[in-house]
């Protein structure tokens, strides 16, 4: 489900005009990553050795302005456990940053109802690697994972999907609410949202000026990365 | 590159076959844009040097549209889709899926 502010026409000339400046940004979007999936993972990992820097290198503002090396933004949506697990490690061995887009409450669901959880929140989890156990990251892993120089940002609080018609106060909870619970509990400042469906900005404008309010400097949508206004 | 109906057809085939990828467990590739809203920085100049990319998603989407009619948005992703799986390496991406443990 991918909606527009303007156009595909438009949006598609739009793009057009991107490319051609020599900025794409290059990224490789992951869900959930069993272990399962880890010898593939590996491949692919490798497979982008020596071609790209590490967004570690040279952060958000980096990916912005492009110019040198393109930058590779392996994307890990949802916070699931395996991506601690199992491709950080394979990101770490091929000098890549990873780039975790996390809906904050979710790692403090019990681990009795992250299952549940998930199901009734878009979050698509497939094998269950973890039985009887959490699914999702803990907190520990997270700070671990910034520490360890991987980056954070906000997917919404629930995962929820947020309209032009989404009450005030659920767009509180999955913008403002979330960011606090996200840096409450990493202990750092987060400055980049992704709604869920990758809405980009002029959409939703309550929405969008909440993003503004909360003090988010950026946001990831389905086909493009924006600065947005202070 | 000459974006004829052999070329659409292959390309038409990869949107299928990208599109059955299992997407909550595979690493799918994918170029974004960088968009400046702040309006503190001046406009990106065009790079001659990487017009390859917007040429050719310029052709393509111009020959699907002749083809199928006016894109969607979803359209418009499957060609970037299938473009990154392309171009992001000197292999296609999705070739380097092997077999998944059991």
């Amino acid at each position: 489900m991918i909606t527009l502010p303007r156009s595909p026409a438009q949006t598609a000339a739009e793009l057009a005009t991107g490319f051609r400046t020599g900025r794409a940004i290059h990224l490789i979007n992951y869900h959930a990553t069993p272990q399962a999936r880890a010898a593939q993972y590996r491949a692919e990992i490798a497979a982008c050795a020596g071609r790209f820097a590490s967004l570690a290198d040279r952060g958000i503002d980096g990916l912005m302005a492009g110019g040198g090396k393109p930058v590779l933004a392996p994307i890990l949506f949802e916070g699931f456990r395996d991506n601690y697990d199992v491709i950080l490690p394979i990101l770490e061995e091929y000098g890549f940053a990873g780039w975790f887009f996390i809906p904050s409450h979710f790692l403090n669901v019990p681990a009795r109802r992250q299952r549940i959880f998930a199901a009734r929140h878009h979050l698509h989890y497939g094998p269950d690697e973890y039985p009887g156990d959490r699914i999702a990251l803990n907190w520990a892993e997270l700070r671990d994972a910034r520490a360890r120089g991987h980056l954070v940002a906000c997917h919404s609080r629930n995962h929820t999907a947020l309209f032009p018609d989404t009450p005030d106060a659920v767009l509180h909870e999955e913008i403002v609410m979330a960011k606090q619970e996200l840096e409450d509990g990493l202990g750092a400042r987060v400055d980049t949202f992704c709604y869920l469906y990758g809405a980009e900005y002029g959409l939703n404008p309550r929405a969008d000026a909440l993003l503004v309010q909360a003090g988010f400097r950026y946001l990831f949508s389905n086909f493009r990365l924006q600065s947005l206004p202070c | 590159m000459l974006v004829d109906n052999a070329y659409l057809d292959a390309f038409e085939d990869d949107i299928v076959r990208l599109s059955r990828r299992v997407y909550a467990e595979v690493g799918v590739p994918m170029f974004l844009v960088p968009e400046d809203l702040t309006g503190t920085a001046g406009v990106a100049a065009p790079d001659p040097a990487s017009a390859d990319l917007a040429v050719l998603f310029e052709a393509i989407v111009a020959a699907l549209t002749a083809r199928n009619g006016p894109l969607t948005s979803s359209d418009i992703a499957h060609v970037i889709e299938v473009l990154a799986d392309r171009h992001f390496l000197d292999v296609p991406f999705s070739s380097l899926a092997g077999p998944v443990a059991g």
